[in-house]
């Protein structure tokens, strides 16, 4: 997605929720929890605790939100909430921030040992692999263009423009490629969310 | 729950989605909870995808919902200064336009070679708080009011009298003073509009007071 997309598109919901609408904040939540949780996690190891301070970061930017005049990216606004809010969360534990190296070569090796030695229950991550397993069985039997757009979006970060361009079909094509790749994902993952999101049936 | 609308939600996820669909759909995310649960579960999926911890994403949008919840929805930054202070403060301002819009064409009616018959003769009045103090004001206007305002000392009349070649004129020093005297008020192209006129105009144009 280009920054000019995404900052425009923020810029409408930061307006929205400068008008009273709470709704809007939950898409900015939607659309940045993945960003900064991993934010969160270069600071601090445990992954409850993780969510705790990204939700209290969230929940800062919400209460100072009126304050958001536009002049930077939303985003850049929130980064700085983010880490403000760790580096207190450190402060107030005595403790000092990790070195974590994401682009380190081990640090996929890491992250799964931390989730597995942190926060997460046996449940949880048996639901995060059959999620994968099962996303990763739908992708592979996508059709192409309808892969393509998904992975360009999701993985590449492209914006519809940029794919259309990629890809040679217009800006609409794109918009309905996703959107049916994510239906067809959807259909299967339907029945794993339900009874809660994130949480398998009882 | 139709096609259109889900497709509506995917963009929304990925920023996408025009201003005025985006408002549309945020007031029925407001009433559909089926909707809501189709705009995480889009966002799960692209969790899913990049390997981030969907289990945590999903605890953190529920966390901030629920505390949400319980806080006041902010109010609109205009309707937050709709002050009755703020709304005094408006109308100050209009009537200083007002009353330096009404100074810079009583100058322009004066300058040399304007003739007055050309054009409608119009009376401008002027708003209450910036009062300009009618010189000759024909004593058939005078009301009851007028001569209470007069036993309290307050200008006589809020009428500016119409330019009219029978009628005397405010002296042009009297204008200078007054000019001079609200210039914190007066915007600056008014005010040089009015000096200017004042200061190039020749000694007989119109200055009947004088």
């Amino acid at each position: 997605m280009s920054d000019d997309t995404v900052g425009e598109d923020d810029l409408l919901l930061v307006r929205r929720v400068q008008s009273g609408d709470k709704r809007a904040f939950d898409v900015l939540v939607l659309r940045y929890q993945g960003k900064v949780l991993k934010l969160v996690m270069r600071y601090v190891r445990d992954a409850m605790e993780a969510e705790d301070v990204a939700q209290e970061a969230f929940i800062k930017a919400y209460r100072a939100l009126p304050g958001f005049r536009g002049d930077s990216a939303f985003y850049t606004w929130l980064y700085r909430i983010v880490i403000n809010t760790a580096k207190n969360t450190l402060v107030s534990a005595k403790r000092r921030p990790l070195d974590y190296n994401l682009d380190s070569p081990d640090s996929e090796q890491s992250g799964l040992l931390s989730r597995l030695t942190d926060g997460e229950t046996p449940e949880q991550l048996l639901l995060s692999d059959e999620t994968r397993r099962t996303v990763e069985a739908v992708m592979s039997e996508l059709p192409e263009e309808l892969r393509t757009a998904i992975v360009l979006r999701e993985l590449d970060g492209l914006s519809y423009e940029e794919i259309a361009s990629a890809v040679d079909c217009p800006v609409g094509t794109v918009r309905s490629r996703i959107f049916r790749a994510r239906e067809a994902i959807d259909k299967t993952l339907r029945p794993i969310f339900s009874g809660g999101l994130g949480r398998p049936d009882p | 729950m139709s096609d259109t609308l889900n497709e509506q939600i995917s963009a929304l996820v990925d920023g996408e989605l025009p201003a005025a669909e985006t408002e549309l759909l945020l007031r029925r995310l407001d009433r559909e909870p089926a909707l809501r649960e189709t705009l995480t579960r889009y966002s799960l999926i692209g969790a899913v995808l990049r390997g981030d911890a969907v289990s945590s994403g999903s605890r953190v949008t529920l966390g901030v919902s629920a505390a949400l919840a319980a806080e006041k929805a902010h109010v609109p930054a205009a309707r937050r200064h709709d002050t009755p202070q703020r709304i005094f403060k408006v109308l100050g301002g209009l009537a200083v336009a007002a009353t330096v819009a009404g100074l810079a064409i009583f100058g322009l009616m004066h300058r040399p070679g304007f003739d007055g018959a050309a054009v409608p003769q119009i009376a401008i009045s002027t708003p209450v708080v910036s009062p300009v103090r009618s010189v000759h004001a024909p004593a058939a206007r005078q009301s009851v009011s007028g001569s209470f305002l007069a036993s309290h000392d307050e200008p006589q009349s809020y009428v500016t009298p119409a330019a009219q070649p029978s009628l005397g004129v405010i002296p042009r020093a009297q204008l200078a003073s007054y000019v001079v005297a609200h210039s914190e008020v007066s915007s600056p192209l008014g005010l040089t509009s009015v000096l200017n006129n004042l200061v190039t105009d020749g000694p007989a144009a119109g200055v009947n007071g004088q």
